[in-house]
């Protein structure tokens, strides 16, 4: 240990600052760890990026996101963003709550909106589909913002776009098979058009 | 000669030892901190707990490692709030194969749910029940509702608890919650949970829901 004075505080000032590091970096590595896995697992589910798939109602079998929802047909689309935007067309199943949240790797919820927020923003306009363009900077935007409804900037390269319809009953196959299939409609494309 | 002429390069590892072990310390207490009532932006009413920043972009370092590993893609509070219990309404821990009540009326919300987990994870159980919400759950005349965890088949409204051992949570989930819940949720009546009475148990038509009566 230290003899002097000075050394005593160099090595509190090190270990403190050691702390610090060591703190905000373990934090930073499990958010990481976590969020990468996870990203990865819905990656393999969705054989791709860029692609939205319909996971359906999450079930013991299917679904190891810890305390997920039960009542909710899920979709999702793990996007990156190197080649350029995305364009999500999203189908709106009517009469329930629908909400598409997007997300940056680090866990950052960067956009939500629900199916009630929309009808506000489109007023005058049905809700059926929406067309959100979803981009990293305002500047891969330029020849593909007035193509889409809502654009959106995550501020990082990847992440996820999570969709959720909830069912008055998960029990109902039917209800749930009927909101999957509309869910199925919702398209990913990368505009023909970028900077 | 030391590290800068201060310190030795033994002093210099000892001193990144002790901060490792000072940051282990530091999480420690964070995670106390999160588990008593007088935590900063947690919501305690009765057993149930929320936090307000979860998902959304205020959160720290910590809040966003915790709800990576309990909750990952939780959406802001203006969007769902997210209660959790992890006891009854006396207090004591959830249990698996015990049978509880959880009574209450609905909640300020465009929707809300109860999700009961163990060690975070849905309980298999051969019906894919894993939870009530607003729009199945039966609710009797005076609007109010009753809900039954036990760890057999019932009927009504019911949800299978399981038998294995494990950490029981129950989720209360409110999506559009009404301004009330985040500014003063203690002035909301919250769903209790008990224990379920030995007698209610063995007799079927006490635990079936309303409907069954």
């Amino acid at each position: 240990m230290p003899d002097t004075a000075w050394g005593w505080i160099a090595w509190s000032l090190g270990a403190v600052a050691c702390a610090a590091v060591w703190n905000y970096s373990s934090l930073w590595i499990v958010v990481q760890f976590l969020s990468r896995r996870a990203l990865a697992r819905h990656v393999r589910l969705a054989g791709g990026v860029n692609r939205i798939h319909v996971h359906g109602l999450n079930t013991a079998e299917n679904c190891r996101t810890p305390m997920s929802i039960a009542d909710a047909v899920i979709a999702f689309c793990v996007y990156d963003l190197r080649s350029g935007p995305l364009l999500l067309d999203l189908a709106i199943p009517q009469g329930r709550y629908w909400s598409v949240t997007v997300y940056r790797v680090d866990t950052t919820n960067v956009f939500s909106i629900n199916d009630q927020q929309l009808a506000t923003k489109l007023e005058g306009r049905p809700v059926e589909r929406i067309r959100m363009l979803l981009a990293k900077s305002a500047a891969t935007t330029v020849f593909a913002a007035d193509s889409a409804d809502i654009t959106v900037l995550s501020g990082d390269r990847r992440g996820i776009v999570l969709i959720r319809s909830l069912v008055s009953d998960p029990e109902n196959e039917v209800e749930a098979a009927a909101v999957a299939a509309q869910l199925a409609t919702s398209r990913a494309t990368l505009p023909s058009a970028t900077l | 000669m030391g590290v800068c002429g201060v310190i030795s390069l033994s002093q210099l590892l000892s001193s990144v030892l002790a901060g490792a072990v000072l940051s282990v310390l530091l999480n420690l207490i964070r995670v106390l901190r999160s588990v008593s009532p007088h935590s900063g932006d947690v919501i305690r009413v009765g057993p149930w707990h929320a936090r307000l920043s979860d998902g959304g972009p205020r959160m720290t370092a910590y809040q966003r490692a915790l709800v990576a590993v309990t909750g990952l893609w939780a959406m802001r509070s203006s969007e769902a709030v997210y209660f959790t219990s992890l006891h009854d309404s006396r207090g004591e821990r959830l249990r698996a194969g015990r049978s509880y009540l959880i009574s209450g009326r609905n909640m300020p919300a465009r929707w809300w749910s109860l999700t009961v987990y163990r060690n975070f994870q849905f309980i298999p159980n051969p019906w894919r029940r894993y939870s009530r919400s607003s729009t199945n759950l039966k609710f009797e005349a005076d609007g109010t509702w009753k809900l039954w965890l036990t760890p057999h088949e019932a009927t009504g409204n019911w949800m299978p608890i399981g038998a294995d051992d494990g950490l029981l949570a129950i989720s209360l989930r409110l999506y559009n919650p009404d301004d009330v819940v985040r500014s003063n949720a203690q002035s909301l009546e919250f769903p209790r949970i008990e224990v379920a009475p030995a007698a209610a148990i063995t007799d079927a038509s006490c635990i079936a829901g309303g409907d069954n009566a």
